[in-house]
């Protein structure tokens, strides 16, 4: 019985929704407090309606109730108690319901946190929020409830899909959805406000908070899912610029571009109409990833089982809000107040340009994407494109945007002087050098135009940034978040480009044949392989080798690769060794077995700083929500 | 017209694409063996130790059907086969039994009917890596200079034999004449 609660708990969220959108929309248009707070309470309703729904999906995992399909195809018996609650959200239905619930509960957030925000657009905000969310209810409620009973209720379930049980796979949806989600908040605003063709500061400076928020979960649920393909998918990969992820990247370089034009508008009050757009289109990408990922028009490694109608009731979802969001800026957008031009030497113009670098990226990966599409609807044949095109396009346009931001963090607002910057910046270009210069010092004669390109940057975007931050430290005597925060990210950003630079020109990639007793020389270590022992674990069978690893005839750490079977699954599924460091990762994948004296096939790796990518994700998140949170203090202090 | 709509245009575009794109299956993909020389077909004949070489087939137009005895979709198949071997006997089909064993290959076919002028053996399915074999059944149709020229995946239903196998079968050999 508990399941039809769910689905009537979703009937109920979808006619508060509604409920929301009409009291909203009238105290906007009337101007009357009391809708507008009846509003407030709608809202939550939703959102604590939708999270029963999701309460009920989870609870119905763990009674293991197989009458339900969702939970037959997606759980089994012996799975252990955290992947029965993550299985939840591990395949479309319920993944959608997250996704809904995150939504719903980023409107409740907006909805008690109106801060600066005049009533009017802050209702209109959340009519449009409430909008937003009925499309998702109804979407799951017509083409995807996780609800849906059989008629044959089976002993076991089928189990989730082994790739998906692991911790970082737990935390890697949620984190990703929050930041998707959270993109609706700015694109709500940006309706509301060219609904009155009239954008003051303090709207930008709202949003700010809630884009940069919701930017730093898209961050690190990206890089977890990079970090998720590097230990489990056994080929030592980080990013393979399939669909999905580009699904993922797309809303996060216009969110990157966002958060920084809203600075622009919020600071100067200029860029108006680029930065509402740019929060459309934020929230569009968003959503056109979504299309990708759960409509079948493209084929990916990791996309939903689909179905033509999940993709129709997507697209029309997107035809009908992202179309009209279009259509309202095409009409209002010209309305808005005309600024200035930008002098040409100003923060203004360096963050512009920043953003158009950005945007050429979004492009670029987009086309990528969807060029497949493309061919075959004109009938010109069938291809996929692969990272040659999207590595000979990003990185050349990352030299420019890492020198920007250099640049960036220095240049004055209203107008600089090129002297002026210069002389500043002139210190931060020469210990960039100086880096380069002990970078190629180092791995002499093994040189290479990237490696100067890539330290270079690296040390350029982390000096100016660690410069920037004391000097302002210096100047106004006191630390401040937002700025430290800002900083931080930066230094982050600089840290990925290292890591990526560094491994990937520097790493080293073998599949050897190993016996037991032989030996493998890898850079400064020894890998020594002992023996295979076959085990069993909660649900899966394992086959694990046991290899030494030496360095300098010392023991390091004994590495355990292992091949694990999981019970109903076919696919054997590789769990890599790595012995991880800050400055390189050895990587042990184990392969199969080769002959009768016990040989099997290993992949090793030696990954120099491949760290520095999630690690400088990382940072770039936690700068993102410590420049939120110092704003926070400054507001209500 | 103002600047301001080109977002706008542009979304239409990809709505336009989009609704394309839902129409089409990105999985079906077509052979990359497309007017490429056929791969070899060295293997035993079913229940043999004779080898059978494909080369033997070169100066005539063939058709190669991938079949096993545990498939469904063959059996589904396999009559309409039966019947367009006899309505053109000398339309040369040449089997390929993926994955099978000989016992209950040879007993399937000689209940449903052999239409094959030999079946060749592929049990561990090496042949059908080669041939780019995602699932049985499947069928390749062969030119005389031993080039593939066209393939059908999945099951051959009467309307595809007539609309499609058959016409490019009489065309080919239309071509050989020539």
């Amino acid at each position: 019985m508990l399941a039809e609660w769910g689905v009537f708990a979703l009937i109920c969220a979808s006619w508060m929704a509604l409920l929301l959108i009409g009291l909203a929309w009238w105290g906007a248009q009337h101007e009357q407090a009391a809708l507008i707070q009846l509003a407030v309470a709608a809202a939550w309703s939703v959102f604590l309606l939708t999270g029963l729904a999701f309460a009920i999906l989870i609870v119905a995992f763990l009674q293991d109730d197989f009458s339900l399909k969702y939970v037959a195809s997606h759980s089994s018996i012996p799975m252990p108690t955290m992947f029965k609650v993550s299985a939840a959200w591990g395949a479309h239905e319920g993944s959608l319901l997250l996704w809904a619930w995150m939504l719903t509960g980023w409107v409740a957030a907006v909805a008690a946190k109106p801060g600066k925000l005049s009533a009017q657009v802050h209702a209109r905000t959340l009519a449009v929020l409430g909008f937003v969310s009925l499309g998702f209810l109804l979407f799951i409620l017509f083409t995807s409830s996780p609800f849906e009973r059989m008629a044959q209720i089976p002993e076991d379930g089928l189990g989730l899909n082994p790739l998906l049980q692991d911790i970082a796979l737990i935390m890697h949806p949620p984190l990703l959805y929050m930041g998707y989600v959270g993109l609706a908040v700015s694109f709500a605003l940006a309706l509301a406000l060219l609904w009155q063709a009239h954008a003051p500061r303090e709207a930008f400076a709202w949003a700010r908070s809630w884009t940069l928020v919701s930017w730093a979960f898209l961050t690190l649920g990206i890089a977890l899912g990079s970090w998720w393909a590097y230990y489990e998918l056994g080929w030592g990969g980080w990013w393979f610029w399939d669909p999905v992820e580009n699904a993922s990247l797309l809303p996060w370089l216009v969110a990157t571009a966002l958060i920084h034009s809203l600075l622009v508008s919020e600071k100067r009050g200029v860029l108006v109409g680029w930065t509402l757009l740019l929060a459309i289109l934020a929230f569009a990408m968003s959503l056109v990833g979504a299309f990708l990922v759960r409509s079948g028009v493209l084929t990916s490694v990791h996309a939903f089982a689909t179905d033509p109608t999940r993709g129709t009731f997507i697209l029309l979802y997107l035809i009908v809000v992202i179309g009209a969001a279009l259509a309202l800026f095409s009409y209002q957008a010209p309305k808005l107040a005309k600024t200035k031009p930008l002098a040409f030497v100003s923060k203004e113009s360096a963050l512009l340009f920043n953003n158009v670098l950005l945007m050429v990226m979004t492009a670029s990966v987009l086309l990528g994407t969807l060029y497949p599409l493309l061919l075959d609807a004109l009938n010109l044949g069938k291809l996929s494109v692969g990272p040659p095109y999207f590595n000979a396009i990003i990185l050349p346009l990352t030299v420019p945007l890492a020198l920007l931001m250099g640049v960036g963090v220095f240049i004055r607002w209203r107008e600089d002087r090129v002297r002026r910057l210069s002389r500043v910046l002139l210190w931060a270009g020469l210990l960039s050098g100086l880096c380069v210069l002990m970078g190629a010092l180092w791995v002499l004669p093994d040189v290479e135009g990237w490696l100067v390109a890539g330290v270079g940057l690296s040390a350029w975007v982390a000096l100016t940034a660690s410069y920037a931050l004391w000097h302002h430290a210096r100047n106004s005597g006191r630390l401040s978040l937002p700025s430290f925060g800002a900083m931080l990210a930066h230094i982050g950003f600089a840290m990925l480009m290292l890591g990526v630079t560094l491994s990937s020109l520097y790493g080293v990639e073998k599949d050897v044949r190993l016996a037991p007793g032989e030996h493998y020389a890898l850079n400064q270590y020894q890998l020594s392989f002992v023996s295979v022992a076959q085990d069993a674990g909660a649900n899966y069978l394992t086959t694990q080798a046991r290899l030494r690893l030496y360095r300098g005839g010392e023991l390091v750490n004994e590495l355990h690769p292992e091949k694990r079977l999981y019970i109903g699954h076919k696919m054997p599924m590789s769990e890599v060794a790595i012995e991880a460091g800050l400055f390189h990762d050895v990587y042990v994948a184990l392969g199969e077995p080769l002959d009768d004296q016990g040989a099997w096939s290993f992949r090793i790796q030696y990954k120099p700083f491949i760290r520095g990518i999630w690690l400088g994700a990382l940072l770039m998140a936690i700068g993102g929500l410590i420049a939120v949170w110092g704003r926070y203090r400054r507001v209500s202090a | 017209m103002t600047r301001s709509a080109w977002p706008f245009i542009g979304f239409v575009l990809l709505v336009l694409l989009f609704s394309i794109g839902l129409m089409l299956n990105p999985r079906e993909v077509p052979s990359p063996l497309l007017n490429q020389p056929a791969p070899s077909l060295q293997g035993n004949v079913l229940g043999s130790s004779e080898l059978f070489d494909g080369h033997a087939y070169t100066n005539q137009v063939w058709l190669l059907n991938v079949w096993a005895s545990w498939c469904s979709g063959c059996l589904s198949e396999h009559p309409h086969i039966v019947a367009a071997k006899q309505r053109y006997p000398d339309m040369t089909w040449i089997g390929l039994n993926y994955k099978d064993s000989a016992t209950p290959a040879q007993a399937w076919l000689a209940q449903h009917g052999n239409p094959y002028q030999t079946v060749i053996e592929d049990p561990s399915g090496r042949l059908g890596l080669d041939w780019g074999i995602l699932g049985v059944p499947e069928t390749f149709l062969i030119d005389a200079q031993g080039r593939v020229r066209a393939k059908w995946q999945g099951v051959i239903s009467e309307a595809r034999l007539q609309q499609e196998i058959i016409p490019a079968w009489q065309a080919l050999n239309a071509e050989t004449e020539r």
